[in-house]
């Protein structure tokens, strides 16, 4: 562990780019994992399963794919891409979360 | 982050351990205390030191007394007791926030109020509030060092060069980070399954706060929505005209247990209190199951017919189960003493991860002249020696401070939250003046304070070891027993840490006059 | 019998750490004195480790059911477990007999 730590530090990155990854650790992670529960409650609701059950499941899910998407941001080689996807994923996730209850309540 | 996944999970390991090291240090510390949180209880509040081993208790003697005792408007509850928790109590939000009246179960005659918070109203929700209640911060917090948790268990086993050849091996190295890093990698791998369930179990609890996204999605009403819904509540509006009295809640207990297939009662809730349409709610006990089951009975309050029976989904049973198994409020000495091993042995984890860092950086950072590892050292002595010392001192306040004790307008329950906080930061102010050395005098300090806090609770008590064995208090005795070898500890420690240093300052000095002080 | 079956379940997962232990070349090396654990020796010593465990999930379930029981032998093996490493590290004569048994086996 030593070794690797201090491998990591002697390669110089700049403290914007760490400051993203940070970020993208810790909050993008989250979000992106936040908008999926939501959009996995949605589709098991839309799909007959019961609200508690859906909400039940998928947030307990949620917690490991949050813990999945935050070593991963840490472990991407490229930041951009990284960012992108999770941000992606948000994006995508909310949609598909809070469409159904858009149009149901239009 | 790094050249390899290796690399990047070192990084993770690395820099996120440290960060949230003394906040993770903090919720595991208080987590552990809260396994005997009603045994600190018993310890910190005399007057509910009461022995109840489960005789079968009528409560219907206690109705008048609960109509007078609460406002008409809001619900009252009556807790029944459990032989960790054995004064029975009457409960309703009054006035000044939520009222307890203590009784003695066997009589049911008052019993004087608790005047500390204790465990289970101070450091259970320390454990997930950190009292910072500002914008539900402390909660977010707690949930971030519960996900940081997890990925810390699973970034150090990627790590972990030689987990398996390793996994029996514990180096009695001269050197301090080596014998660290030995003892951060065995408590690790071998505890990794109870943290990281723990950890787990211990965010999905609070699953509809972290996941406010999914409950919109679900729930009309958010929250109240998906209590609701979950946990199948029933109610019946207030109809404001008065209603028959209240009829024998002993009767509708024993329908409920029966039911049950002899599950005890742990709780008996009234609603409406003398209006028509009051209705009664009698939960079951959380001592029998892992599983912290909430299935209530709902009866008409005059005539005890019974008007709803809960049923709980089978994935909120598992849910239950892991909210059961993370609160360890089952009866079993057995399971609670090995989660209290666990839990000290996941403290030394946290402890011996900070100190890793401290140690293995120390030469570079002073041959490059940086003020990291003074910093964190102090941050880590404060962190870690200073909650010990803090719990300590709590626990001393409580049996110095005079009954009804008042100073600037606080309570005496807020004096000895004062106590705390205050002994907390004097220890981090204390780490930075000392660095080093103030880890050998803050395990003498605990020592003391652990001496003390025996002597004063038989000074002011009268319930010494052998008195509260005899007695049957065992609450009181172990928390004195537990005290007594928490002071052992620390003076060994104090001891050996105090050698070490001698050896080598003498060494050092030895080789390297003008460097013996700088250590 | 309820406090003779959890010393029975801690019992029998420390011995099976113990075995498991004395599998590896390192513990074989600090307690018989040999660099290596016979091949044969250490595959039984492994076979025997986890039967041991097993046999200690067995009797935490007999006492406590199922869900009480499988939480009593999680708990169980860590502390059992971490019980072994500082026997090792402190008190490795305590094992020696164990190794005894299991060296003359060997031959």
């Amino acid at each position: 562990m030593a070794k690797a730590a201090s491998a990591s530090s002697s390669a110089p990155v700049g403290a914007g780019k760490v400051v993203v990854r940070v970020l993208a650790i810790v909050f993008g992670a989250y979000a992106a994992s936040a908008a999926v529960v939501a959009a996995g409650v949605a589709g098991l609701i839309l799909a007959g399963v019961n609200k508690s059950d859906a909400f039940t499941v998928c947030s307990i899910l949620g917690f490991l794919l949050y813990v999945g998407l935050a070593i991963w941001a840490a472990a991407a080689r490229r930041l951009v891409p990284m960012v992108g996807t999770l941000l992606f994923v948000t994006a995508a996730g909310t949609g598909i979360g809070f469409l159904p209850a858009l149009i149901g309540g239009a | 982050m790094g050249a390899t996944f290796r690399e990047s999970m070192g990084w993770l390991h690395t820099w996120s351990g440290l960060v949230v090291g003394l906040l993770l240090f903090a919720i595991f510390w208080t987590g552990t205390l809260c396994v005997f949180d009603r045994e600190i209880d018993r310890w910190m509040n005399p007057s509910t030191r009461l022995v109840y081993a489960g005789e079968p208790i009528a409560i219907d003697g206690l109705r008048e007394e609960a109509g007078r005792l609460s406002p008409r408007t809001a619900p009252w509850a009556i807790v029944l007791p459990t032989s960790r928790d054995p004064a029975l109590w009457i409960g309703y939000r009054g006035r000044g926030g939520f009222e307890r009246t203590l009784f003695d179960p066997l009589t049911l005659k008052p019993v004087a109020p608790a005047e500390s918070w204790a465990g289970t109203r101070f450091f259970f929700p320390f454990h997930h509030t950190l009292h910072l209640r500002m914008w539900n911060l402390g909660t977010w917090l707690t949930g971030l060092a519960g996900v940081a948790m997890m990925v810390l268990c699973i970034s150090g086993v990627i790590i972990h060069r030689k987990i398996f050849v390793d996994f029996f091996t514990l180096r009695r190295s001269r050197q301090p980070h080596r014998l660290l890093l030995d003892l951060h990698n065995t408590t690790g791998t071998l505890g990794f399954v109870f943290y990281f369930i723990m950890s787990f179990s211990g965010v999905t609890i609070l699953a509809s706060v972290y996941y406010p996204s999914g409950v919109w999605v679900a729930f009309e009403g958010g929250r109240s929505g998906y209590v609701r819904d979950t946990y199948d509540v029933f109610s019946r509006p207030r109809l404001n005209q008065p209603g028959p009295p209240l009829g024998s809640l002993d009767a509708m207990v024993a329908t409920a247990r029966e039911a049950w297939g002899g599950l005890n009662p742990g709780l008996v809730r009234v609603f409406h209190h003398g209006d028509r349409n009051s209705y009664v709610e009698v939960r079951p006990s959380i001592e029998a199951e892992v599983a912290m089951r909430t299935d209530p009975f709902f009866f008409d309050a005059a005539t005890g017919a019974v008007l709803y029976r809960t049923y709980i989904r089978e994935t909120s049973q598992v849910q239950q189960f892991l909210t059961g198994l993370h609160f360890a409020q089952f009866r079993h000495w057995t399971l609670r003493w090995l989660y209290f091993a666990l839990g000290l042995l996941g403290c030394v984890l946290i402890v011996t991860g900070l100190l890793f860092w401290i140690e293995s950086r120390r030469k570079a950072h002073a041959a490059a002249g940086w003020k990291g590892v003074g910093f964190v050292e102090g941050l880590t002595v404060g962190g870690t020696g200073g909650m010990v010392l803090a719990t300590l001192a709590f626990f001393v306040a409580n049996r110095l401070l005079p009954s009804g004790a008042t100073f600037m307008g606080g309570a005496r329950y807020e004096l000895e939250i004062w106590v705390f906080f205050a002994a907390w930061v004097l220890s981090f102010a204390h780490g930075w003046a000392r660095r080093g050395a103030a880890w050998i005098d803050q395990c003498w300090l605990a020592a003391g304070l652990c001496i003390l806090a025996v002597i004063l609770n038989a000074a002011t008590t009268g319930d010494h070891v052998l008195q509260a064995w005899t007695d049957g208090k065992l609450a009181v005795a172990g928390m004195d027993l537990v005290l007594l070898a928490g002071a052992f500890a620390a003076t060994v420690t104090a001891w050996r840490l105090q050698h070490r240093r001698q050896g080598a300052a003498s060494k050092q000095f030895r080789h390297h006059p003008l460097e013996g002080q700088s250590s | 019998m309820e406090a003779a079956l959890i010393v029975a379940v801690l019992a029998i997962c420390y011995l099976g750490f113990a075995l498991l232990a004395l599998s590896q070349d390192r513990h074989w090396l600090h307690l018989c004195g040999e660099r290596h654990c016979p091949p044969g020796i250490a595959g039984s010593l492994r076979v025997a480790g986890y039967a041991s465990l097993a046999a200690g999930l067995c009797l935490a379930l007999l006492r406590d059911g199922p869900g009480f029981g499988s939480l009593v032998w999680a708990t169980t093996l860590t502390v059992a477990s971490f019980a072994v490493v500082c026997t090792l590290t402190w008190r490795p004569h305590w094992l020696r007999p164990l190794a005894l048994v299991c060296q003359r086996h060997a031959r």
